[in-house]
């Protein structure tokens, strides 16, 4: 249920740059969803279309790239990447984080949880032109 | 592109959207900080017993003066309850469609709270394990409530919730012989996803385990 708040803010985002900058169509809206995050990509998706449905970004291409973990140990100091399991049930069924080096609990998360709004590609008709 | 096409462009957002609410909760902390009140929030499943334990801790913490910002769905069952037990306020906070509380409606129920006088602030969660998680509110600390009802699996289910915590209880103990429990295995779960945390035991109802939990809490 919280990708839809997340994605009420997402819109809410998107439709105040749009009128900001007086667009007529958001073409593309980039995002990007961190793979430790406890959102599900394709629920966000699907919840924005709905709620961009009659808005100016009705039928924008909603791209959402997953963003790779990368972790950092304070037994080993390893830096870099961890095994994120690809089972949609992930998203639930969280396990417990492990260094990959040394196999010790409690890893500092340095990315891979975050949510951003990267980018919009929008358009704007010309001044007293049709809507394109 | 010709002026009759309009033109098409980018706007750069670079929008992380739970810094948003990193930055709130931070203030909430520092309006806390600024009052020298301490600030817990509780998380758990539905029926795990959070409202219990909340209800514990006033009854146990005579010297302190509590505020309660109660998160549900829609009913103000668990404010009732609350008020019962002896906190100084109780806030309500109807989150409607939403499972978890973030940094802004704790925000509204602080400006409500503060205005009476408190120095501790109990903050109940919706009843959920994984969207609150997300969600940091400004806290000084986070505690987890786990029933042995729930089953074995909670904590491996779960770890993230217990990451962000300092506190995990283990409620309803007395009843952990009748469901096959095995407290020690819940305690090592704890302890895998977060070897910081103090896992206590606890019957909230009977009052076992309460001092342990205030005492972790610092309180």
């Amino acid at each position: 249920m919280h990708e839809l708040s997340l994605a009420m803010q997402i819109q809410g985002t998107v439709l105040k740059a749009a009128a900001e900058h007086e667009v007529q169509d958001v073409v593309e809206v980039d995002i990007e969803i961190g793979e430790l995050s406890l959102f599900n990509p394709d629920q966000v998706e699907f919840w924005l279309r709905q709620l961009f449905r009659d808005t100016v970004a009705e039928g924008a291409d909603i791209r959402v790239a997953t963003i790779p973990p990368k972790v950092k140990c304070d037994q080993c100091g390893y830096e870099g990447a961890i095994e994120v399991p690809s089972d949609p049930g992930f998203h639930i069924f969280m396990p417990a984080l492990r260094c990959p080096r040394c196999d010790a609990p409690g890893l500092e998360v340095e990315r891979g949880r975050e949510v951003t709004i990267k980018n919009l590609r929008v358009h704007k008709a010309p001044p007293g032109g049709a809507h394109a | 592109m010709t002026a009759g096409e309009g033109e098409t462009f980018d706007i750069e957002l670079e929008e992380n959207l739970l810094a948003k609410n990193r930055e709130l909760a931070d203030a909430n902390r520092g309006r806390l900080d600024e009052r020298g009140i301490k600030a817990f929030d509780v998380m758990g499943a539905i029926g795990s017993g959070k409202t219990s334990l909340i209800g514990a801790l006033i009854e146990h913490l005579t010297n302190r003066r509590v505020g309660v910002l109660a998160g549900d769905l829609t009913t103000t069952i668990d404010a009732d309850r609350l008020a019962k037990r002896g906190a100084v306020s109780i806030v309500q906070i109807n989150t409607g469609k939403e499972c978890h509380l973030d940094a802004n409606v704790v925000a509204k129920g602080l400006d409500e709270v503060l205005q009476h006088d408190v120095d501790t602030i109990f903050i109940e969660n919706v009843g959920n394990l994984i969207c609150p998680a997300e969600f940091p509110l400004g806290s000084h600390a986070r505690v987890v409530v786990v029933s042995v009802t729930e089953g074995p699996y909670m904590m491996r289910k779960h770890p993230y919730i217990f990451r962000e915590a300092r506190v995990a209880v283990v409620n309803k103990v007395d009843l952990a012989q009748v469901v096959n429990a095995d407290l020690d295995q819940l305690r090592q779960d704890a302890l895998a996803a977060n070897p910081d945390l103090e896992v206590v035991g606890t019957d909230c109802l009977g009052g076992e385990g309460i001092p342990q939990v205030a005492a972790a809490l610092g309180l």
